[in-house]
């Protein structure tokens, strides 16, 4: 009953339900309490008050737009002086002082920096690098795309943060790497990531959806079709799309087909029919025949799947979803 | 509760709005930040606790919707789908930033020190700062829930969108903050005016 105070304070219990808790109120001071409490709370969080956002801001915000948004015609020379006298030794003297010090800096700055490119370790066949046949090792810069064919696989050190093994037949690209974020684009094939990083530091963009690691292993599968699968083998991985993310633990895959957007998760143990439910769910409009199934199957640990598809429903399947759920936690 | 930019009904007009921007249109962008860009400022100051970090957050949103505002589709609330942007905003920022300004002193500070001599208006001034404060304590994940429920008003389906969580951890969280709220708050229970 407690878990239903809040709900009932809030007004988010049907009438039913809302009478039930009422009743017991009657009768129960602790609860009765409890909800004075949560009133109470309520009433003060109430008393939060919106901060307006500061003048400039709109502006700021354009500037960067425009800033990024225009193109960039390449540095402009600074004038150059010609003509004049050949300088004496004490200034050809102080010009290599100059250069040396120059020099210097931008060595250490290009070491000190971190790396535009990551390392890309052949491991079977011939993967290529912008076309480069590839044996051993290449770099794959920004913006730069590796290509497996049918024989070839290759492996991606992420930096210090782990490695991506791409199976035959992918392309997949370096959109980005530095310390904010490691983002690959999976446009085709396979890859198995292995990563030790927080969270969403590692993204791989797909056609339809985007990989966000939480600290795992895992492995991504784009088809033809731009169908992509996801397998998360350890920790966990966001499937996200349109402001829509999944979240993907162990043991667990998800869908995300073109058009459609991302699927459901659901473990990869579970019953095959409860998997083809699921599929036809998402992707077929199995629609209330399909969401039966789902419920039938479900198992305690199939929570993961109901909880999913309650945010996706209408009011009256998500009150079967919901008991269901409280079926299996029984 | 809540701000009058934030109470506006999502009509037709968002809808032209969005597909303007879709279209690169610069004025239909600052319509949209007229709209949204309080209710964003304000839930990354609650969460944050800090001026600059609200700020930072504010314009990271917006920029951010600028380049992703042809992914929306129109199958959710286009306020959901934006406050699903500024969580993210919000969590990465903190994770950037490792640790947040203590946010009692900060927060009294920002909002400056009420004076005896104010009466009823100061009073529930102090309240409000002493609910922020309070809010701000508690941990990230319950402060982003809580903050939507009574700044945005959203309902628990809308908050488990928002967070991409389910309902039931929502109600979860929530209840976990009223919790730590009432038992921070409770010698406000009596202040003058509170009941008023």
């Amino acid at each position: 009953m407690t878990d239903a105070l809040l709900p009932y304070v809030d007004g988010e219990l049907g009438a039913t339900q809302a009478s039930r808790v009422a009743e017991h109120l009657l009768a129960c001071r602790a609860c009765r309490e409890e909800c004075d409490r949560i009133r109470f709370a309520a009433r003060a969080a109430g008393a939060l008050k919106a901060v307006a956002a500061p003048y400039g801001v709109f502006e700021n915000i354009e500037a960067t737009i425009d800033k990024e948004s225009s193109t960039s015609a390449g540095a402009t020379a600074g004038p150059v002086e010609s003509g004049g006298r050949w300088p004496n030794a004490a200034v050809w003297v102080a010009v290599a002082v100059l250069d040396l010090l120059i020099f210097g800096l931008i060595a250490w700055t290009v070491v000190s920096a971190p790396p535009s490119a990551l390392e890309v370790t052949a491991l079977e066949g011939s993967p290529k690098v912008q076309q480069r046949g590839n044996t051993g090792r290449d770099m794959l810069a920004v913006g730069e795309w590796l290509e497996t064919d049918a024989s070839s696989r290759a492996r991606i050190r992420v930096a210090d943060i782990g490695q991506v093994e791409i199976g035959p037949g992918s392309r997949v690209g370096l959109v980005t790497t530095g310390p904010d974020e490691h983002r690959l684009s999976l446009e085709r094939g396979s890859m198995r990531a292995v990563v030790v990083a927080p969270p969403r530091l590692f993204l791989v963009d797909t056609p339809t959806a985007t990989a966000v690691d939480y600290g795992c292993v895992y492995t991504l599968v784009v088809s033809d079709d731009a169908r992509s699968t996801l397998r998360v083998a350890t920790g966990r991985v966001a499937l996200e799309r349109d402001g829509r993310d999944v979240m993907v633990p162990e043991g667990a895959m998800c869908e995300a087909r073109k058009g459609i957007g991302v699927g459901t998760p659901v473990y990869e143990d579970a019953s095959e029919a409860l998997l083809e439910a699921v599929r036809r769910f998402d992707f077929e409009g199995g629609g209330a025949t399909a969401l039966s199934t789902i419920l039938a199957e479900a198992r305690p640990r199939d929570a993961l799947t109901l909880e999913a598809i309650a945010l996706r429903v209408n009011e009256a399947e998500r009150r079967q979803v919901r008991s269901r759920l409280e079926q299996l936690k029984r | 509760m809540g701000h009058p930019r934030a109470a506006v009904k999502e009509t037709v007009d968002d809808a032209v709005l969005i597909e303007q921007c879709r279209h690169g249109d610069r004025e239909a962008f600052r319509g949209l930040f007229e709209r949204y860009g309080d209710a964003v400022h304000s839930i990354a100051w609650h969460f944050s606790g800090d001026p600059a970090v609200a700020k930072d957050v504010t314009q990271q949103v917006f920029l951010k919707l600028f380049t992703v505002i042809g992914q929306y589709r129109g199958d959710s609330s286009f306020r959901t789908w934006l406050f699903r942007i500024v969580a993210n905003a919000c969590e990465d920022e903190r994770r950037r930033r490792r640790r947040w300004l203590p946010f009692v002193d900060e927060t009294l500070g920002a909002f400056g020190r009420v004076r005896q001599s104010q009466l009823s208006h100061s009073n529930r001034r102090e309240v409000s700062d002493e609910v922020a404060a309070a809010i701000a304590e508690l941990s990230p994940k319950l402060r982003l829930p809580i903050v939507l429920r009574y700044l945005e008003e959203l309902s628990y389906d809308e908050i488990a969108e928002a967070l991409g969580i389910s309902m039931g951890t929502v109600a979860s969280r929530l209840n976990r903050g009223h919790r730590a709220l009432a038992d921070r708050l409770g010698h406000l229970r009596d202040s003058i005016g509170w009941d008023a």
